[in-house]
Formats: C-alpha cells, structure tokens, sequence
C-alpha cells in the first residue's frame, strides 16, 4: 500500500499546537481583605494634604477609673493618656504591555477585561499580603520554634488578648501550613467535641476568599502570604482585635479620559499605548498603607513552617 | 541454507539519548515566590528556645513600601528612619544589616526579587528553603554576648519557664495516652532546661539583706 495520509506529512495542514478552550491559572495566593472588624481602616487618603494619616489613640471612655477623694478634698488632674498610629499610603502598581501580534493572534485571554479582572484581584492580593507582613511584629508571642500549631498555642492567644483587655470579634491571620496543624490539633486533641465552623459561600461573600472559619469565637483567615520566621523555619501568623492592624488606601481621581477606568474608586486601570511600538500596556495602581496599630491588641503565633 | 540464530557480533551503533531537545542545557532555578529584604528586630519581651540556646524571638521587618511608615526610593532602596523610631519607641531594637561589620549583611538576594537571610538555602528547581537553625541561633547568641542586643530580663524567663513547666505537666499526662507523643514531651523538657540554665546566669546572686524601705505613712493613724 502507500499513498497513507499520516500526521506527519499533512503538517501544511495541521498547526504545531492548538489553543484549547480551557484554561489553567497558576497558583497564586488570590484572598481578598478580609471585610472584618478587628481590621481597622482608617480611612481615604484623598483630599486630605497629605498621604500620611495619623490614627489618634486616646484614653478616653472609661480609660482611667475615678479616684476616691476625701470629703472637702480637692481632686487632682488625671494626665489624659494618648497616642497615635502613623499610615503611609504608598503607590502600587504593575503593568502587562502586549505587542498588536500577540493582541491580534489573541482568543480572549489576553484581552482588556482579563487584564481589568487581573488588576483588581491584584489589588486585593497586595493588600492581604501588606497586612500579613505586620502580623509577626506584636510583642506578644505564642508557639514553639518547630513545633505545630496547636489547641493549647490558639487558647493562650486569645487569652493574651483577653487580658490585655482587647474587644472581640478575633481575627486570626495563619499559613496554610499553620491552619491545617490547627485542624488536625483539633481532631486529634478534642476528638471532635469542639466545633469547627466551616467558612460558608455567605461568609467568603462577606468575608473574602481567606476566610476558612469560626473556631473558639476567632474567625480564621489563611494565606501563604502569612511570612517565615526563625531563619525560615517557622511560619509567623498573628491573632488580632480591633486597633491592632490599621490600613488606609486612597480615591484616585479620574480625568474623564476613555482609557482610565478607576474600578470601585481605588483602582486606577489604564491602557497605555505606545503607538510607534505597536505596543498596548495596561497598567494597574493602587495606593495603600498598612500599619501596626495598638502593639498589645494583637499576639504573633510562630509555629512550624 | 538455514538463516541461523547465531549472527557474528556486530559493532554496536552509538547510544543516543533517550531525550531529545535542549531541555537539559536549561540551568534549574530555585522556584521562589518574591520576598521583600528584611531586618530582623528584637524585643525584651520576646524570647523562645531554638537549637537548645535561649534566643530573641526576632521578628522581621518587611522592607515593604508602605508597611510600617517605610517608603522606597526611586533608586530601589529604601527609608525606614521613621519605622525604626517608631518602634524604638514601642521597645524594639532593630539589628543593624552590618551588623558583623562593614560590607557583611545578614540579608542576600537569592535569586532577583527573592531574598533571604544568611541561614536559609534555596535549592535548584524547587521551593524549598532550608533552614540552618542551629546557625542562626548561634549568630543571635554571638549578639547577646558581644553586647550587641540585651539578654533576656529575668522576669521573662521566669514566665517562660512558669509556662513550660506546665506545658510539660500537660504533655506528660499526653504521654500516657499517645506514647508517640515522647519525643515532643523530650524536646520541652530540653528547652526548659535551657531557660533554667539561662535564668541561672542572670539571677542576681544573694547578697546582704537590704534595709527595707521607709514607712510611707499611707495609713492615717486616727480619724477623719
């Protein structure tokens, strides 16, 4: 026989490659901010003169209690305690710039929507993990160097909060690594009697993609953007009331110009062409600070990496 | 004539390789995800138990845009004096990054946009970064004894030996349980034993009774 039609040698009819029509993202860390109260937003820096803003911390509502004075006495002057919290707003940003071949010879993932989706994932990716790298840095500490997270490491974080008279709810930023050494403490150690409360689709709605649960009356949050600690060999998450983790962003002012778009007023997205190039950036900014607030009102939790 | 079975040795052809392409010539690089430099600092509360030695818990400071008053100039580098006050202030001693010498550093860039600190090993092709633990607390014990960041005050290490010893009567009530749990009960057992040694160092050694301090006449002696 001969004269057989083999792949080999139709290739002017066949293509190297074909695109399929599915699609794999990378693994990335893609959580958004928590919308939860211990984390304290301190507002829009826009409009304001500076890209500084200062958080007051005064020791008012009952800080200090009355002093018992004598009949006919007169009362001293209690000092008023205060202090503040400094946030610098800094810019963000990245830019993906594609040439008109690779534009042209694109089936749409690639296209400016994608790159519009990217940028506010982006966003809310860089401002988790702004807030992670402040969650090792309380003064307060529990865990052991090597050693897993544990039942007994969780309980004294809360209870360090507790006694430094911090409000609830309690928000616990934790590596992967950290949370599932937690579940597993959980089952092993209480056998199942204590009840995990699995993160519901409602909850990550409200809460953000972080979010996985209710654990001891602490709502748990995890990501790898959660930083080492010991020279790399443990992770350093944290456990927070409200005051203890302060961010601030800024409203970026638009300039009626088609190609801006400033996505929920914090995301300035925009096409930047370079004609002569042949060449389309589009380019993401935001702008974002992250401070450590009240040191006593969190507690870092450094376990096993 | 019968083909027989039996052929003469022929020279063997040359051994081509299993793989074509030049997938080999491509060197593995560490596969990284970005980290942003860091400084270490210490704090008088802070102290844990690493390879055996009573260490600060040092935590990091992320050179970071924007965390923590920092700010990056056009040039890459960074201005943390603001930060450093600031945490000063709260207690912290930030630990220089020359801190060895001039021209040493205990940060490097260990592949672009990914740098770690002198004791952790990247390795080719993977996202493992090994720790040399027992390096690192041996440098942070270098420190405290060359005066460069203070040794743990003693009421620290009371509560931290307070708090283990208890963890350990926890773990040995574990142990009967969960015989599997031994090695964890031997590893606390351990790093107690190192913060009593350490408290042993740094308790004041008893000297002739002081003279106890003056009446403060807080206690009226008669009526209103």
């Amino acid at each position: 026989m001969a004269n057989e039609i083999l792949y080999a040698g139709v290739a002017d009819l066949r293509t190297a490659e074909a695109l399929s029509a599915e699609y794999l993202l990378l693994l990335a860390a893609r959580e958004s901010l928590p919308a939860h109260p211990a984390l304290l937003y301190a507002g829009d820096a826009q409009g304001r003169g500076s890209v500084v803003l200062k958080v007051p911390h005064v020791g008012l509502a009952g800080y200090d209690i009355l002093s018992a004075v004598a009949d006919g006495s007169a009362v001293t002057n209690t000092a008023l305690s205060d202090g503040s919290t400094t946030i610098t707003i800094g810019r963000h940003s990245k830019s993906y710039e594609a040439s008109d071949l690779v534009r042209l010879s694109d089936q749409g993932l690639l296209s400016p929507q994608a790159f519009a989706a990217d940028a506010v994932q982006a966003t809310a990716s860089t401002v988790v993990s702004l807030v992670a790298n402040v969650t090792d840095g309380f003064s307060a500490t529990v865990g052991t160097s090597g050693s897993d997270l544990s039942v007994a490491n969780f309980l004294a974080a809360i209870q360090t909060l507790e006694v430094a008279n911090v409000p609830g709810p309690y928000m616990a930023i934790l590596h992967p690594q950290q949370m599932g050494d937690l579940r597993a403490a959980l089952a092993a150690v209480t056998g199942g009697a204590v009840q995990w409360l699995p993160a519901t689709a409602e909850q990550i709605n409200l809460l953000g993609n972080g979010y996985r649960g209710r654990w001891a009356s602490v709502d748990l949050f995890s990501t790898t953007f959660v930083p080492t600690a010991n020279a790399g060999a443990d992770r350093a998450g944290g456990m927070f009331g409200r005051g203890a983790v302060v961010w601030a962003d800024s409203t970026i002012p638009g300039e009626n110009d088609s190609s801006q778009l400033i996505i929920g007023g914090k995301v300035l997205f925009e096409r930047d062409r370079t004609a002569k190039s042949g060449l389309t950036a589009y380019v993401t900014h935001a702008y974002l600070g992250v401070s450590e607030g009240i040191d006593a009102a969190g507690v870092s939790i450094i376990t096993d990496a | 004539m019968a083909k027989s079975i039996y052929q003469e040795a022929a020279t063997p052809p040359p051994r081509r390789p299993l793989l074509v392409g030049d997938g080999e010539a491509l060197a593995a690089r560490p596969q990284l995800e970005p980290r942003a430099p860091r400084l270490l600092r210490v704090h008088p509360k802070r102290w844990t138990v690493l390879a055996g030695r009573v260490v600060p818990q040092a935590a990091h400071v992320h050179l970071r845009h924007s965390v923590h008053l920092i700010r990056q100039r056009q040039d890459g580098r960074y201005l943390a004096r603001e930060a450093i006050a600031d945490w000063t202030e709260r207690g912290w001693t930030v630990i220089p990054e020359d801190v060895d010498g001039p021209d040493t550093s205990y940060v490097r860039e260990a592949i672009p946009g990914t740098w770690l600190l002198r004791w952790e090993q990247e390795h080719p092709g993977s996202d493992h970064v090994s720790s040399d633990l027992e390096g690192y607390a041996d440098w942070l014990r270098g420190l405290m004894d060359s005066g460069k960041i203070p040794r743990p005050p003693v009421y620290v290490l009371e509560s931290m030996s307070a708090k283990m010893s208890q963890a350990i009567g926890d773990l040995r009530d574990a142990v009967r349980a969960q015989p599997s749990r031994q090695p964890e009960l031997d590893r606390a057992e351990a790093d107690l034993a190192a913060v009593e040694a350490e408290l042993q160092t740094l308790r004041p050694t008893p000297t002739k009774r002081s003279a106890p301090p003056k009446k403060s006449n807080i206690i009226a002696d008669g009526g209103e």
